[in-house]
């Protein structure tokens, strides 16, 4: 009953899968907070909104990742073109290579608007430092970066 | 660079004090300096008064100007961008004739709104009451005729699921009777007549029916008619309201009365505080300020036809002066990014120039697109140009947009990317034909070389910052603190480049060298890392502490590839775009579906992108770049100008 496993097709529509659905994850729930602690702040001060939006839209990167490396995946296996059919070595390496930016970046988003949203606060008080707010929340991001870039390069490099 | 600032020192006479500080307002090139900082300031306190001017009487008169704009500002149309700001002579915002009048209009203001809150609390009053007659609208005994000698009419209310058949009946037998007057979703209404003898039983009978018994407000008539009032009444107040609000709109049609008197009062409450800072005599008085060195000139002449003493000294060595940057227009918008971090130390080095070339390749590869690069330019450019203000944060920010769109051309015309790979894409489906763009590197065939390259210039970008710092020691007299620091580093980093090229090309002399030159530094390293410890322990640990460094040098040098990683983001993310808008084939149907696909998703690629390129470029002057030689704590130059929200003063002097 577990012949899918020797499927080489479902390990890498896993891999596509895990890159998806959890960096989508991270993001959606770094957003979200940023979006609650913004929301505060916005019905003192409307005028706010511009700056908390950037605030807010800087977890969203990390689902734009795991998206960009499902999509590569796709796009290099030829899976948007029809039937593929991928051997089991292949399909496990694609697997493999999606890990990093599906954990990183579920790991990373959450923290990241965790830093944002704390970041909220300096918008609310002195709005003219909202700069320190962006760059300390994008230290966060590096991670999720060097994530997306191992996984992008294992993937450039298969051979499909 | 910095501008190098020096301190004014000024004596003259307290008639002349008044036309002194508006002309140095003016001119609005001197920092008042408070007057404890000034040489020997207990021997001239000694002698002199600190002048203690009252802001009290200004700050009343602008809070009630600041409160009428307010309410007048809802009513006006929102000043954009582009909006020119009326202007005025420093003369007309430095006399205060005209501030009655605007007084009295912001009172005038201040009554209509007064009224309109009476209007407003009148007419909430109303519509509670008309809400608790309206279920009682059909009863026909007026309200004030409730209640006879002989007999009494009580309402009350009754849970919907009562009843009143039965109800009616066991009323009758107390010879009371129930009517139903109205009844909604959850209530019947019902009035019942009962003798006033008996009126405990009939209450009883209620009371188990779960019944409550209301009391109309005390009005006479019927209820229909006090309904009818009050609806007229209701109109009257609408009407009034209006009208009250129409003459809020009136108001609103012309504030310039009271924005200048709102910029006039700013400017005096400023100059109630700059007198804070000066000191007086019974027939002189002194003041102090910090002027940048290109200003004295300025200053002399305005001071010429004043009898009064004037000196300016060069900055103590313990006196920070404020800092003020001054470049060619290609570095100033680069300045915008120095001033979101803190400004520099004022003995230390403007770091703008340095910043500006490596902000700008460092953009320009990670938006890496000529299509989004072309939009940048347009609109950084004709923003910058349509401004009115073209002093502040916001004209250096569009500049900096401008020009960073100029590198992402430049960048993407390199990875041959427009708009992605649209051309190649849209020909296809469009009319078939194979279309090639030409790309000098395309990143998604040869990243490696665009790693490699990322991390080339992060080397040159740390060496560059390695260098700064090295400069700063040099300049101070530590050099062999300069070579101990940075030159080891420098050795040890070059040779370990040396070593890598070396081993690539297949070894020889360049890594023989390489081998060399690392182990000499880091031979330096371990030697002069702890020098400043006492022990020999501290030593030797301070010595390892030092090499062990190397960690830090490559996890900075790693970080730049975030460079990659960005072009290559807002490629892929321009390519998934291209194919959904053309997924719908070609034909009408298909081209307007990729008008509107196409349209929308690189304007979100672009935005998503630009924020992030922009982000992560300063972080890698913030963190990689800075953390090398910044030293921070300067503060703004300030100078004494007038403080204006709605108007600009005229930029040429009147005398």
């Amino acid at each position: 009953m577990f012949d899918f496993l020797q499927n080489g097709n479902f390990w890498a529509y896993l891999g596509i899968a895990v890159a998806v659905i959890f960096s989508g994850m991270g993001s959606a729930k770094g957003v979200g907070l940023v979006g609650q602690a913004s929301a505060g702040v916005i019905t003192e001060d409307p005028d706010k909104f511009g700056q908390l939006l950037v605030l807010q839209a800087l977890p969203g990167t990390q689902g734009i990742y795991g998206f960009l490396i499902g999509f590569i995946v796709m796009l290099n296996s030829g899976m948007l073109g029809g039937a593929v059919s991928l051997d089991l070595g292949l399909g496990t390496a694609v697997f493999a290579a999606c890990l990093p930016v599906g954990i990183v970046g579920l790991v990373s988003g959450i923290h990241q608007g965790k830093v944002a949203a704390a970041g909220v606060s300096i918008v609310a008080k002195r709005p003219d430092q909202v700069a320190k707010a962006i760059v300390s929340a994008a230290l966060v991001e590096t991670y999720a970066i060097l994530a997306f870039l191992i996984s992008m390069l294992l993937i450039f490099n298969m051979p499909f | 660079m910095i501008l190098k600032m020096e301190k004014l020192i000024l004596y003259a006479l307290s008639e002349d004090k008044k036309e002194i500080l508006d002309r140095l307002m003016g001119l609005g090139c001197v920092q008042m300096i408070s007057p404890e900082q000034i040489e020997d300031y207990e021997a001239l306190n000694s002698l002199s008064k600190r002048d203690d001017p009252s802001v009290y009487e200004y700050e009343t008169k602008l809070s009630e100007i600041s409160s009428a704009l307010s309410v007048l500002l809802e009513y006006e149309p929102k000043a954009g961008l582009f909006t020119r700001k009326n202007e005025l002579a420093l003369h007309e915002l430095l006399d205060l004739e005209g501030l009655g009048e605007a007084l009295t209009r912001a009172s005038g203001i201040r009554g209509i709104v007064d009224n309109i809150a009476e209007v407003k609390s009148f007419q909430s009053q109303d519509l509670f009451t008309r809400q608790a007659l309206e279920p009682w609208a059909d009863l026909d005994v007026p309200m004030d005729k409730l209640s006879t000698r002989w007999c009494k009419v009580l309402l009350f209310t009754l849970p919907r699921e009562t009843d009143l058949d039965m109800l009616k009946s066991e009323a009758a037998s107390l010879s009371c009777v129930v009517e139903l007057v109205s009844s909604d979703a959850d209530l019947h209404y019902v009035s019942a007549l009962a003798q006033k003898g008996g009126l405990d039983e009939v209450q009883q009978l209620f009371k188990e029916k779960n019944g409550l018994a209301v009391t109309l407000p005390a009005l006479t008539g019927t209820v229909k008619k006090a309904i009818a009032d009050i609806d007229k009444r209701l109109e009257s107040y609408q009407t009034n309201h209006d009208a009250l609000i129409e003459s809020l709109k009136e108001e609103a049609k012309d504030t310039s009365l009271l924005k200048r008197a709102y910029d006039q009062l700013g400017t005096a409450i400023t100059q109630q505080r700059a007198k804070q800072n000066l000191l007086l005599t019974a027939e002189a008085f002194l003041v102090s300020g910090w002027v940048t060195e290109a200003d004295k000139q300025k200053v002399e002449s305005a001071l010429e036809r004043y009898t009064c003493y004037y000196e300016f000294q060069e900055p103590g060595p313990d006196e920070m002066p404020p800092v003020r940057f001054k470049n060619n227009s290609l570095v100033e918008p680069f300045e915008a990014i120095t001033e979101m971090y803190g400004l520099p130390a004022p003995d230390s080095v403007d770091p703008n120039p340095l910043i500006a070339p490596f902000f700008f390749i460092f953009f320009g590869m990670m938006l890496s697109d000529a299509g989004y690069g072309l939009l940048l330019v347009l609109a950084g450019f004709i923003v910058a140009h349509l401004m009115p203000n073209k002093e502040g944060l916001g004209y250096k920010m569009f500049r900096l947009i401008g020009l960073c769109g100029i590198s992402t051309v430049v960048w993407g015309a390199i990875y041959g990317g427009w708009f992605g790979d649209v051309i190649t894409v849209f020909a296809k489906t469009f009319f078939g034909k194979e279309i090639v763009v030409p790309a000098l590197i395309n990143p998604l065939e040869e990243p490696m070389t665009i790693l490699i390259m990322s991390m080339v210039f992060g080397v040159i970008h740390i060496f560059v910052g390695m260098g700064v710092n090295a400069y700063l020691l040099i300049k101070r007299g530590k050099v062999l603190d300069a070579l101990f620091d940075i030159g080891f580093w420098y050795l040890v980093l070059i040779g370990l480049g040396l070593l890598l090229v070396g081993m690539v090309t297949g070894g020889g002399i360049v890594s023989e060298i390489g081998k060399w030159m690392a182990i000499l530094g880091a031979v330096g390293l371990l030697l002069t890392g702890g020098r400043e410890k006492p022990s020999i322990f501290g030593k030797i640990t301070g010595g390892l502490g030092s090499l062990y460094n190397i960690t830090s040098y490559f996890s900075d040098i790693l970080s730049y590839s975030r460079i990659l990683a960005l072009g290559l983001a807002t490629g892929v993310i321009a390519m998934v775009v291209n194919i959904l808008a053309t997924m719908t084939g070609s034909g009408i149907i298909g081209f307007l579906v990729f008008v509107v696909v196409f349209a929308f998703g690189h304007l979100l690629n672009l935005a998503i992108n630009a924020l992030g390129s922009y982000v992560h470029t300063s972080r890698l002057q913030y963190v990689e770049f800075f953390g090398k030689f910044y030293e921070g704590g300067g503060k703004p130059f300030l100078p004494l100008r007038p403080n204006t929200k709605y108007n600009l003063v005229h930029s040429k002097e009147d005398n």
